[in-house]
């Protein structure tokens, strides 16, 4: 069964569809929340508020204007970006995925990555928040530029500004450590 | 840095105008540098995972939705029901009339204390035009007479504003059809279909 089958499900008043609903965009909408607020339990806090509250404007969505994903995005991120600003703005730094004092010595190859990793997710959390939304959509979620404009309420030249900006911050932030890995930096 | 360059820049990733960016490369450095630190970039982007989300989440969805339903009363949801009422009038023809609403409050309003006020009405004497040239005065028989023809003839808009007001009212505020997109109130339609628990 598709999506859209338990969208329509659901604005028929099958509300039992909802919990496919959830199912199915949990990990991409969670993933989405993570990487904006690097901090896992606020993430799952405006994921389930996220839900929620599409489930009840679900009369309002309107399947000619944007598909499903695309609109629980738009909520998404309108919480997220609100719970940003209620927090002063304040930049959050990631949480530690990994412990790096571990009893045992981390092979060479997984502490290399778990400094990339922290490196990355730092250096994300460092960016504007219009210009994080931007890059972790286009990057991290796959979305292409005209969802993202959707989904930003945005146009396209401004999503395409948006992730020039955040491309540049983070190709200069993690010089460094590519260059330090040996990749070949151009 | 050179605006052309940026625009290419912007570009990449983007299937239909990568090539374009890569020809420009060929002849320009800094584009051919952004390119490549782009590409270096992306190899190292899916290092950073995300951590496994909690095994309860959906379960705690599904929690938050079904609290959300009980907490909502008998009555609440009649309340829901009338605030929610839906005008399904073009926000045009929904602004003019209330716009006409307001005007015909304002003439009715002004009526009536025109009207309460001593001595109202004009009591100027207008001046007709002697088809023979120059202007006269008229006669004056009697003050009946002179207040008939002194009191302005009364424009079909005043004839008609008085009332526009009630009509106004009866157009504005029921249901006339069932179109959408129309004027809305603060919260949205909730059908009558009776909600099933999840």
């Amino acid at each position: 069964m598709s999506l859209d089958h338990w969208v329509n499900e659901c604005r028929e008043g099958r509300t039992r569809a909802y919990a496919e609903i959830v199912r199915e965009l949990r990990p991409r909408l969670l993933d989405y929340l993570y990487r904006m607020l690097q901090n896992r339990e606020l993430a799952e806090e405006i994921g389930q508020e996220t839900f929620l509250k599409a489930y009840q404007q679900l009369k309002k969505f309107n399947p000619a204007k944007a598909s499903f994903t695309t609109w629980l995005f738009t909520l998404g991120r309108n919480l997220c970006i609100d719970t940003l600003r209620r927090m002063d703005g304040k930049r959050l730094d990631q949480e530690p995925s990994i412990t790096l004092l571990a009893l045992n010595p981390i092979p060479r190859d997984q502490a290399w990555e778990n400094e990339l990793e922290n490196e990355i997710a730092h250096a994300v959390a460092q960016l504007d928040v219009l210009f994080r939304d931007t890059f972790i959509l286009r990057e991290y979620q796959g979305l292409e530029i005209e969802e993202i404009a959707q989904i930003t309420n945005t146009n396209l030249g401004t999503v395409k500004s948006r992730l020039f900006r955040a491309r540049q911050s983070l190709q200069l932030a993690l010089k460094p450590v590519l260059q330090k890995a040996g990749i070949h930096y151009g | 840095m050179d605006k052309i360059c940026q625009a290419y820049q912007e570009q990449f990733g983007l299937e239909t105008m990568e090539t374009l960016l890569a020809e420009h490369g060929r002849d320009c450095p800094l584009c051919r540098a952004f390119a490549a630190r782009q590409r270096a970039l992306q190899q190292v982007l899916p290092t950073w995972t995300t951590p496994e989300t909690s095994p309860d989440f959906e379960r705690d969805v599904i929690a938050s939705i079904a609290e959300w339903q009980s907490n909502r009363s008998v009555l609440r949801s009649l309340f829901d029901g009338f605030l929610s009422y839906r005008v399904p009038v073009p926000v045009p023809i929904g602004l003019g009339l209330i716009a006409l609403f307001c005007l015909s409050l304002y003439y009715n309003v002004q009526g009536y204390v025109s009207a309460s006020s001593p001595g109202g009405g004009a009591s100027v004497p207008m001046i007709s035009h002697n088809p023979e040239g120059g202007a006269s005065l008229p006669e004056v028989r009697s003050p009946q007479a002179q207040a008939v023809i002194c009191q302005p003839l009364p424009s079909t808009l005043d004839a008609i504003l008085p009332y526009t007001g009630g009509v106004g009212m009866i157009i504005v505020i029921p249901p006339i059809s069932m179109m959408k997109n129309g004027l809305t109130f603060p919260m949205p339609l909730h059908s009558g279909e009776a909600e099933q628990p999840l």
